[in-house]
């Protein structure tokens, strides 16, 4: 199914796209420590060399001197580890609080939905700023830190589905049985509503690189990774002699949010049964 | 003959706001071995939810009910046990299917969740109850949404029937289908039942199809049993101005009665029925009394009716013949 799946993402015209950016950007952190092997922190040539002005920096150096491909590539792993991993936690705490929700309803749905509701009233990127700032920045506090602003919205997705799914008459028939609670919801129920739990978790890795991208870019990254934040946050204190070096990491989020944007769209067309035709 | 299914004043009374609902209102029957006994009655009558009471997913609120004149409890063990004594099809045959799972897998669950057999004998057992109930090899491996209406419902039917439960409750199953599957299914269940010697629960709001099908019929209205009694009895020996109505509802009926109710407005709200009977806000026969006192059920004749004036109605329309 899932082989299928992938046939299908590659016939649709953005999912080709899509996923051509994304197999570049996936290139990029897997190629890093072999093209780049002194890291991205080593000072390489002159610092602020203009990109095309050193033939051997193509994408020119930052203030320090540091190689800006590299720090790219490099900067390539730690956006899609934390756009993954935080999509990952997110997906798993919000699938279990929406089909738990859904399913059970009465007191169990309003606790979690009233949990939820709290969750959604602050703004995210304030709340993420907040955990980061009192817990520390690290890879680990910084995926925590998005993943808990991003959850909610997959509970309410998942809880309104199961809601649907639960009336239907093999969901009654599976109780009829002496099936479990647990084996309807995860067995039953949930393989049934994957199709915009997929297309959401495109759009969930999109956002979280982004949200990574803007704390590091506040200097409430992780101070011993370079990421693409990172390189924003250098650029930023040259904005105006060296704008290059905030354009570059710029242009890189810019592909990689795309990309995952273009593979939503096509895997919202190709999950949707009733527009199979068209694709 | 010994009973498969007993409900003695069975209840069920949801809390809304504006009072108890009451959706079953103190039911009994008794459904023998190898017996059908049709349920008739207009929509959000209560037959959806005796039935959902009877298989165990909605609790009754009051009342006894035995299956194999065992009580019924909560436990897993009791509910595995209640799941091979009665099963449940339901109306809609696509939505009664779960749309990711192979026919195969679909009739399998029922003996995997119950623990019953081997990988390879519970295999065996479903090809066999799947040919019982015409299908093929080839159908087991289809998914739901590759099968007609028609053959989703025996799908359905063989899922139930797996178990090799002695009670299957029927909501509705045929009313879905096209009428030439309607007669197959039908058909069908009365096969099975001979075979098998099933007790059948037949839930319909079509009375010629009920007929059809059953030894008994019962006519429930907004939550009672309003006449009770061997099908020819109740079809041709109707005395319920509720019955009356409901088979003067069906076009072109040839046994029509001339001077029968044609029934008029909608149900009373379950909340707050009508004091007394409550049909009487719809019968043409009522009088002072009815809102008075609420009419038990009572032989009059050849089997039970709730009304207090059936032996009347029974005089007027022998007059008529």
């Amino acid at each position: 199914m899932t082989l299928t799946l992938f046939r299908r993402l590659l016939r649709h015209p953005s999912g080709l796209v899509g996923l051509l950016l994304l197999a570049l950007v996936l290139a990029m952190s897997l190629t890093a420590g072999w093209l780049f092997p002194d890291g991205p922190w080593t000072m390489a040539g002159p610092p602020r060399a203009w990109p095309g002005a050193d033939p051997r920096f193509p994408l020119g150096t930052d203030s320090f001197g540091r190689d800006l491909v590299a720090s790219i590539f490099y900067g390539s792993r730690i956006s899609l580890m934390v756009g993954v991993s935080a999509a990952g936690v997110a997906l798993v705490v919000g699938i279990i609080v929406g089909a738990v929700a859904g399913y059970f309803g009465g007191w169990v749905d309003d606790t979690l939905m009233r949990i939820t509701d709290a969750f959604q009233t602050i703004p995210n990127f304030l709340l993420s700023i907040a955990i980061v700032g009192i817990i520390g920045a690290s890879i680990g506090t910084i995926t925590f830190a998005i993943a808990i602003v991003a959850w909610p919205m997959i509970a309410r997705l998942v809880r309104a589905d199961v809601l649907r799914l639960r009336t239907y008459d093999f969901v009654q028939s599976c109780k009829i049985i002496g099936m479990s609670d647990l084996r309807i919801i995860f067995q039953q129920i949930l393989p049934n509503c994957m199709a915009p739990i997929i297309v959401t978790a495109s759009v969930l890795v999109a956002n979280a690189i982004v949200v990574e991208a803007s704390l590091a870019f506040l200097g409430l990254g992780d101070p011993n990774v370079m990421s693409w934040g990172t390189v924003l946050n250098i650029g930023r204190q040259e904005l105006r002699s060296g704008w290059y070096i905030t354009a570059v990491p710029a242009v890189a989020l810019v592909v990689t949010v795309m990309s995952l944007n273009l593979i939503g769209d096509a895997l919202n067309d190709v999950l949707n049964p009733r527009l199979k035709e068209r694709t | 003959m010994s009973a498969v299914l007993t409900t003695d004043a069975l209840e069920l009374h949801h809390d809304t706001p504006r009072g108890a609902l009451r959706a079953v209102d103190g039911i009994s029957l008794t459904i023998d071995k190898g017996e059908t006994l049709g349920l008739v009655g207009e929509s959000g009558c209560g037959k959806s939810t005796l039935a959902r009471c009877i298989v165990g997913i909605q609790q009754p609120t009051g009342g006894q009910l035995e299956i194999e004149g065992v009580r019924p409890g909560k436990g897993r063990a009791m509910r595995l046990e209640r799941a091979r004594n009665v099963q449940m099809i339901f109306q809609d045959p696509s939505g009664a299917l779960n749309p990711r799972l192979t026919v195969e897998r679909i009739i399998t669950e029922p003996l995997q969740v119950a623990g019953i057999g081997s990988r390879a004998s519970r295999k065996e057992a479903v090809l066999e109850i799947a040919k019982k109930v015409g299908l093929s090899a080839y159908h087991l491996e289809r998914m739901p949404h590759e099968l007609s209406g028609g053959q989703r419902q025996r799908v359905s039917i063989a899922r139930a029937l797996v178990l090799n439960p002695n009670l299957l409750v029927c909501d509705e199953a045929v009313s879905a289908l096209d009428v030439s599957v309607q007669a197959q299914v039908l058909n069908l269940l009365l096969d099975l039942q001979k075979e098998l010697g099933l007790s059948y629960l037949f839930i319909s709001h079509d009375l010629a199809v009920v007929r059809y099908i059953s030894d008994r019929i019962a006519v429930m209205y907004l939550g009672r049993i309003v006449e009770l009694g061997r099908a020819e009895d109740v079809w041709a020996g109707r005395l319920h101005p509720y019955t009356q109505a409901l088979v003067n509802a069906i076009p072109d009926e040839a046994a029509r009665t001339e001077d029968a109710p044609i029934l008029e407005g909608d149900v009373p709200s379950p909340v707050n029925p009508p004091s007394g009977c409550p049909f009487r806000t719809r019968c043409p026969h009522a009088r002072a009394a009815c809102a008075e006192t609420r009419p038990e059920l009572r032989l009059v004749g050849t089997h039970e009716v709730a009304c207090h004036f059936a032996e009347e109605i029974g005089a007027q329309v022998a007059a008529g013949h």
